[in-house]
């Protein structure tokens, strides 16, 4: 489903990127990327989502080349970024329209997906009000099912749970598990290791733009013992290198 | 696109600001024949406070050249507040990270340029047109539209001003982080092309020029004198639009 061979990607002026960073996601992974601050997660997951343009390697989502054919990768793709960055004077409803508009997503089907995600989370009512009056959480609920509407096969989610109320953690990831379980795949940054842990099927982990370890949640936790340890662990082992 | 150009409706209503310049460009268009309609009332009633100053006064005849040279004193501070206004139509989505969720979501960025640039030179068309009309219809109304020679093909020369001048701005839109970057570069662009159509020699391949539409109206100018013009503000225009595409789709969002 999604391919990373070799990507680099670093900022003018600055020694903060990704180095050489090889993935691969399959159908019915769920990925967990994790790192500390300014490790290179959001960086790799813009260069996936095609917001930034890498030195570089290759990206294949759904088996083409992301540089190539750019809007093809988009259609089976939903990025949401930690900040949900919306069209404020624009009511939710309108919002969601826009967005099935540009992928041109049926009338029927664009009600029936608005009113079954709005139902999930509890935002139905909530759609017709201004985007400006929502809460964090809300707007974060907001553009899951923006980025839910074409029913994409890949989901790129940059710190998804950050603002959302339990509840609407717990239905994001019963959304998460059901993609996977109908052939999609999942990559997503998180610093919330126990959820990574319960949730995903694979990890990996990068320290300064460099990918440190990656594998099954097995593989990767030994028996015994859990993400969180792994994780100090390895970011520390590999900052002594 | 077309889901981007109704987003953009959206946005200029609710924020008001199609409700402001078209407040803007209305006032200008009464403004226009009111004006010179005014002039001899105002001379008289100043004529009094003139006299004792040295200066006679004597009785004014005003026409639709009146109003139109009103137009085209008029026109040029219009341009710079839609310019102002709209100035920040692609910065502020820069800074709020607007455009990050679009472009993720299979609009390619040429789409998203092609549908802000449309409905910027389609805004600044209308709010000509309905300057110009209430002008050109006031004019009719109190006097004749027929003294003015090449009335129409002047009318167009500084239309394609203004699209040259939001060519102008979009191609500082695609290069810079923030609205003030966009504003001191089209003004910056427009002032040095208007001091250097001070030269005789430079004037005649100006856009700069367009803007001198009375020219054309007291006929002391044809419409041949501005074809050069015309070549170059197209050409300019068309370069700002191709080294915008290139520059927005190198953009960090």
């Amino acid at each position: 489903m999604l391919i990373i061979n070799h990507l680099t990607k670093h900022y003018k002026g600055s020694s903060k990127g990704i180095s050489d960073l090889n993935l691969h996601v399959r159908p019915g992974d769920i990925y967990a990327f994790i790192g500390h601050n300014g490790a290179g997660k959001t960086t790799t997951l813009k260069c996936i989502a095609g917001i930034h343009d890498y030195e570089t390697g290759e990206i294949r989502i759904g088996g083409r080349n992301l540089r190539e054919a750019p809007l093809a990768c988009k259609q089976v793709t939903a990025y949401i970024p930690d900040n949900p960055d919306l069209y404020e004077y624009l009511t939710g409803i309108q919002y969601l329209n826009f967005i099935a508009d540009i992928f041109k997503v049926s009338a029927e089907d664009r009600k029936e997906r608005i009113q079954r995600y709005g139902d999930e989370f509890e935002i139905t009512a909530s759609l017709g009000d201004l985007i400006s009056s929502y809460s964090h959480g809300m707007k974060q609920k907001l553009a899951i099912i923006s980025a839910m509407l074409h029913e994409p096969k890949l989901l790129i989610l940059d710190e998804p749970f950050v603002g959302l109320d339990p509840k609407a953690a717990v239905v994001l990831k019963g959304m998460m598990r059901k993609l996977c379980d109908s052939g999609g795949a999942i990559f997503f940054s998180t610093h919330v290791l126990e959820v990574a842990e319960k949730l995903c099927n694979k990890v990996a982990m990068v320290k300064d733009g460099r990918l440190v370890a990656s594998g099954s949640m097995e593989e990767v936790v030994e028996q015994g013992r859990t993400l969180e340890s792994i994780f100090m662990e390895v970011v520390n082992d590999a900052g002594t290198d | 696109m077309k889901a981007f150009l109704k987003k953009e409706w959206m946005e200029w209503n609710r924020t008001g600001r199609s409700w402001i310049l078209l407040l803007v460009f209305v006032l200008f268009g009464i403004m226009n024949p009111a004006l010179a309609k005014l002039t001899p009332w105002l001379m008289e009633a100043l004529s009094d406070s003139l006299a004792d100053t040295g200066l006679v006064t004597t009785a004014v005849q005003v026409d639709a050249m009146t109003s139109w040279a009103q137009f085209y004193k008029n026109i040029p501070m219009g341009l710079i507040i839609f310019i102002l206004i709209v100035g920040g139509n692609f910065t502020a989505e820069y800074e709020k990270g607007t455009l990050i969720p679009v472009v993720t979501k299979g609009l390619s960025r040429q789409s998203v340029l092609a549908a802000k640039a449309v409905f910027l030179y389609g805004s600044w068309t209308v709010l000509y047109a309905v300057c110009f009309g209430i002008t050109y219809g006031y004019n009719a109304y109190f006097w004749d539209n027929g003294i003015a020679g090449n009335l129409f093909f002047a009318t167009a020369c500084t239309w394609l001003f203004g699209v040259w001048a939001v060519a102008l701005m979009i191609f500082f839109s695609a290069v810079s982080k923030s609205s003030f970057q966009v504003l001191l570069g089209t003004g910056g662009a427009a002032l040095g092309v208007y001091l250097l159509s001070m030269f005789p020699k430079l004037d005649s391949f100006l856009p700069a020029r367009l803007l001198r539409g009375m020219e054309l109206l007291q006929r002391a100018k044809s419409p041949e004198d501005y074809y050069a013009n015309i070549a170059a503000a197209g050409l300019m225009v068309l370069l700002c639009m191709i080294l915008s595409v290139g520059c927005f789709n190198r953009k960090q969002l």
